[in-house]
């Protein structure tokens, strides 16, 4: 079950997430571990769009095959960040230790279970707009505080 | 001016795990050195491989304003859904990246002893000046030994 997939997990360290609309509209934001205080929170938000944008664009320019069609991480020495884009054009960014494996299975997880779950089936979301619904984000860090939980 | 430029050396068909292609770009953001090193992979002019090289080096020093936590590098690598990219960068900012197949390992080693060739064969050679692009026969003879010996050992 979940449990015995927590345990063999090997995120040990999740920074933040950003959800974007296809319009680059930043729908959320949220910090767990990021001690990194960016001054301007909305110009940051903006900066990290436009790269997502244009690493995607880059991959395939660069790329040495016809059928490239994105990118899925990028690292530094400190962290990693993971990108992943919906068929409905919403895109999740989560940054996490250099080290993390299977990130693309916890966005996949944020996006179908938490993400459609408690915004797009709520009845009184207004589409593109920021989200604040403690049900969103309760059980976002819900879950995010149980993938911690199994540190390696 | 031209970057400069190896020629392709197509002395591998298959692509597991191997590099592809090298890019050296100066501390300015300039392409001081391209090659490619397998046939069957797509080519392109000389002004996307310098566009290539300027916008790396504009998103590798994005990648650290962006960076969640203290103290981050730059870009060192980027996986795409069809291939893998590294990068090595020097303490004076010179940058050394490879484009790879997507299960390429052990490229960050590579990088070194791709490195060492461009200490020994173009920055030690007399005629050579720092910044611009390196046009030294034998950084191409061993580049391509080197890249010989690593795509040899992943088919």
């Amino acid at each position: 079950g979940s449990l015995l997939l927590s345990l063999v997990r090997a995120v040990t360290m999740i920074f933040d997430l950003y959800i974007y609309n296809r319009r680059g509209v930043c729908l959320y934001y949220k910090a767990w571990n990021a001690d990194r205080k960016h001054k301007n929170e909305g110009e940051t938000q903006r900066l990290m769009y436009g790269m997502l944008f244009q690493m995607r664009q880059f991959v395939r320019s660069i790329s040495p095959r016809a059928d490239t069609k994105t990118f899925t991480s990028y690292k530094t020495d400190k962290y990693s960040l993971h990108f992943m884009e919906t068929t409905s054009g919403f895109m999740f960014v989560m940054n996490t230790d250099p080290a993390a494996r299977d990130v693309a299975d916890v966005m996949r997880h944020i996006y179908a279970e938490i993400f459609v779950e408690y915004v797009i089936r709520n009845p009184l979301y207004e589409p593109q707009t920021p989200i604040d619904y403690s049900l969103f984000k309760d059980n976002l860090d819900d879950y995010v505080s149980s993938l911690s939980i199994f540190r390696s | 001016g031209h970057y400069g430029r190896g020629s392709t050396n197509a002395h591998t068909h298959t692509h597991t795990m191997a590099v592809f292609s090298l890019y050296v770009v100066n501390k300015a953001g300039g392409l001081i050195y391209h090659r490619t090193f397998v046939k069957d992979v797509r080519l392109f002019d000389d002004n996307t491989y310098l566009r290539v090289a300027s916008t790396f080096h504009g998103m590798h020093a994005i990648a650290r304003q962006l960076s969640p936590t203290k103290g981050s590098s730059g870009l060192s690598s980027v996986q795409a859904d069809t291939f893998s990219m590294h990068c090595f960068q020097t303490l004076t900012g010179t940058k050394f990246f490879v484009v790879a197949d997507l299960h390429a390992r052990d490229v960050e080693s590579l990088l070194q002893n791709v490195y060492e060739v461009f200490v020994d064969y173009a920055l030690k050679n007399p005629f050579y000046e720092a910044e611009m692009p390196i046009r030294c026969e034998l950084f191409d003879i061993n580049l391509d030994a080197t890249i010989a010996g690593y795509n040899s050992k992943v088919l």
